[in-house]
């Protein structure tokens, strides 16, 4: 997690260290879980799932300030809710990027 | 204040990474017992087989999101305290859940202090509604305990009601005296019906003969808030006279104010009637008995008759009371009860009698005494006095004691006027009847001699009452 400011976050929320890290560990789990629906949904252009994938991963990401993976799973989620056109696999490829590199 | 750990909490939150952040939050605020449910369905199982304190719910959860939640818990539990994590920015949703009334708001992305603050003011409203029930329940078991009281209390008046009403004639009447309630045994005694007397005063059971001064005294004793108590008889529907034992209380209210009367009333008609026979009874044999010695003397029975009533008038105009002067009145008759123990020779003798002759006649007045002294009754107490003395003289020339003055009872005193005015006045066996000049001349000579000069004093004064009386009880001559 080198590229993450784990002290930043923990003196933000006023957690323990230990709780943060815990709690990164546990939104990666869960948001590869997401990315893998979401990248499914989006090849059968199901925008209805990624809408409720991105829209999971946005919460979950906000909570802990990680504010570069929540604004482009936002910026999935709000296209996918009102079914815009838009280029959804280079925004996914984005958000995997980030999230895998934690 | 509750205590925090005590506090349990339903988290419907599909999201495992929401989960186990807010789950940092509840073991910083030390809070142990929450329940996390992954979705709307779940939390309400979960909830309808326990209670909760709080319940916090997400928006978005699959089967069952939070607002199909809250509206299924709130028609459980309509107090339930509920608080809503969303994003506030989603208005639709937030006007929804205001119409839900969710209590609480929490905004996502979730700040940790901003939910700490959140919670802890949820607590403190959980905290005013234990509170609250608390009180409730305080005021529902002080409020069941005095129901429970008052109905006691009712229940016995409704047994107290029934007690009166079964044993005596009871009514209420407001301050006027309007009757306002009657009983069964009013009605029943009355031959009155409620339609009747409700509404009236008792004037309508009013007996012509109660002297009005006993209402005036009735209504200045009850208005005065004392109980009045007395003998009233009335008059019935079917024209029947009663008496009535009757007992009046001026009932006041908790500020001792009057607010109504009621009265308590026993029917003592019969003995009343039977105390009535009695005392009727008693004054006929007495004055049959007073007839019986005139009959035997020839005398006709309207002389008993005049002396009582002459004798009554003397007795009220020498200030004894009515009681006393109806004791003369009724006693007197027998003055001459002696007689029937006179031989008829000497008793109906035509002429002057002898000196021997006088001395048995004399003896009526010993005979008499000697047959009715052995009585306690007041009137043949009284008769025995007047047989014995109203031949004794003011100056102790007569017999049969020869007493003087004060000495001769003032019963025997009295009817010694009205005896002798009374037989001076009428035709007998042995002389005519004197004319009342004769008579009084007579009376004006022997006063202080032969009569009470005071006494006489008052017969003179007085002379035209009893002349009138003498003219009411006249002998009827062609008998």
């Amino acid at each position: 997690m080198e590229n993450i400011d784990l002290e930043k976050i923990a003196d933000h929320l006023d957690f323990d260290l230990e709780d943060v890290v815990m709690l990164i560990e546990v939104f990666k789990e869960g948001a590869i879980e997401s990315l893998e629906t979401m990248k499914k949904a989006i090849e059968a252009n199901d925008l209805d799932t990624v809408y409720k994938s991105a829209h999971s991963i946005k919460g979950s990401s906000a909570n802990l300030t990680l504010n570069d993976i929540s604004n482009i799973a936002k910026e999935i989620e709000q296209n996918a809710k009102e079914a815009k056109e838009f280029n959804y696999q280079e925004r996914y490829n984005q958000l995997e990027k980030l999230i895998r590199s934690i | 204040m509750v205590d925090i750990t005590d506090i349990k909490i339903l988290y419907a939150e599909d999201d495992n990474s929401v989960v186990s952040f807010v789950k940092v939050i509840f073991k910083k605020m030390k809070l142990t017992n929450i329940t996390f449910a992954k979705n709307g369905k779940e939390a309400l199982d979960i909830y309808k087989k326990n209670s909760f304190d709080i319940v916090i719910s997400d928006v978005m959860m699959p089967i069952m999101d939070g607002f199909e939640l809250i509206e299924s818990i709130k028609s459980i539990n309509d107090d339930q305290i509920i608080i809503m994590v969303t994003a506030l920015e989603d208005k639709e949703n937030l006007i929804r859940a205001i119409r839900l009334r969710v209590n609480y708001f929490i905004e996502k992305p979730i700040d940790p202090n901003e939910f700490q603050k959140i919670l802890g003011e949820s607590f403190v409203s959980l905290d005013q509604r234990k509170q609250l029930e608390h009180y409730r329940e305080l005021l529902k078991i002080e409020l069941d305990t005095t129901t429970k009281q008052r109905d006691e209390k009712i229940h016995l008046l409704t047994e107290y009601e029934k007690a009166i009403d079964c044993a005596a004639t009871f009514t209420r009447t407001d301050l006027k005296g309007k009757i306002t309630y009657v009983n069964d045994t009013f009605t029943q005694l009355n031959r009155f019906t409620k339609e009747d007397v409700l509404g009236k005063t008792h004037k309508i059971l009013r007996d012509p003969d109660m002297p009005s001064s006993v209402f005036k005294d009735l209504w200045e004793t009850i208005e005065s808030k004392k109980i009045w108590k007395g003998i009233i008889s009335n008059i019935t529907k079917d024209k029947r006279k009663i008496y009535l034992d009757t007992t009046i209380i001026p009932i006041t209210d908790i500020d001792g104010n009057l607010v109504e009367y009621m009265s308590i009333r026993h029917d003592i008609t019969p003995i009343i009637i039977l105390q009535k026979e009695i005392e009727d009874t008693q004054k006929e044999v007495v004055f049959t008995m007073g007839a019986i010695g005139e009959t035997r003397s020839e005398e006709t029975g309207n002389h008993v008759k005049r002396v009582a009533e002459y004798s009554y008038l003397l007795a009220l105009l020498a200030g004894l009371d009515e009681k006393e002067a109806q004791l003369i009145k009724m006693a007197s008759p027998m003055h001459d009860i002696g007689k029937v123990g006179i031989a008829d020779h000497i008793l109906n003798k035509p002429a002057r009698l002898t000196k021997e002759e006088f001395e048995i006649m004399k003896t009526h007045a010993s005979l008499g005494y000697e047959m009715l002294k052995g009585s306690h009754r007041d009137i043949l107490k009284t008769s025995a006095i007047i047989a014995y003395q109203h031949h004794e003289r003011w100056d102790g020339g007569g017999y049969p004691q020869g007493l003087s003055g004060d000495d001769i009872h003032i019963y025997g005193r009295i009817t010694a006027i009205c005896d002798v005015f009374d037989a001076l006045g009428s035709d007998r066996c042995y002389k005519k009847a004197w004319s009342l000049e004769k008579i009084l001349d007579l009376f004006k000579v022997e006063s202080g001699k032969q009569f009470d000069p005071n006494l006489m004093k008052l017969f003179l004064d007085n002379l035209d009452r009893f002349l009138e009386i003498s003219v009411k009880y006249k002998d009827n001559k062609e008998k």
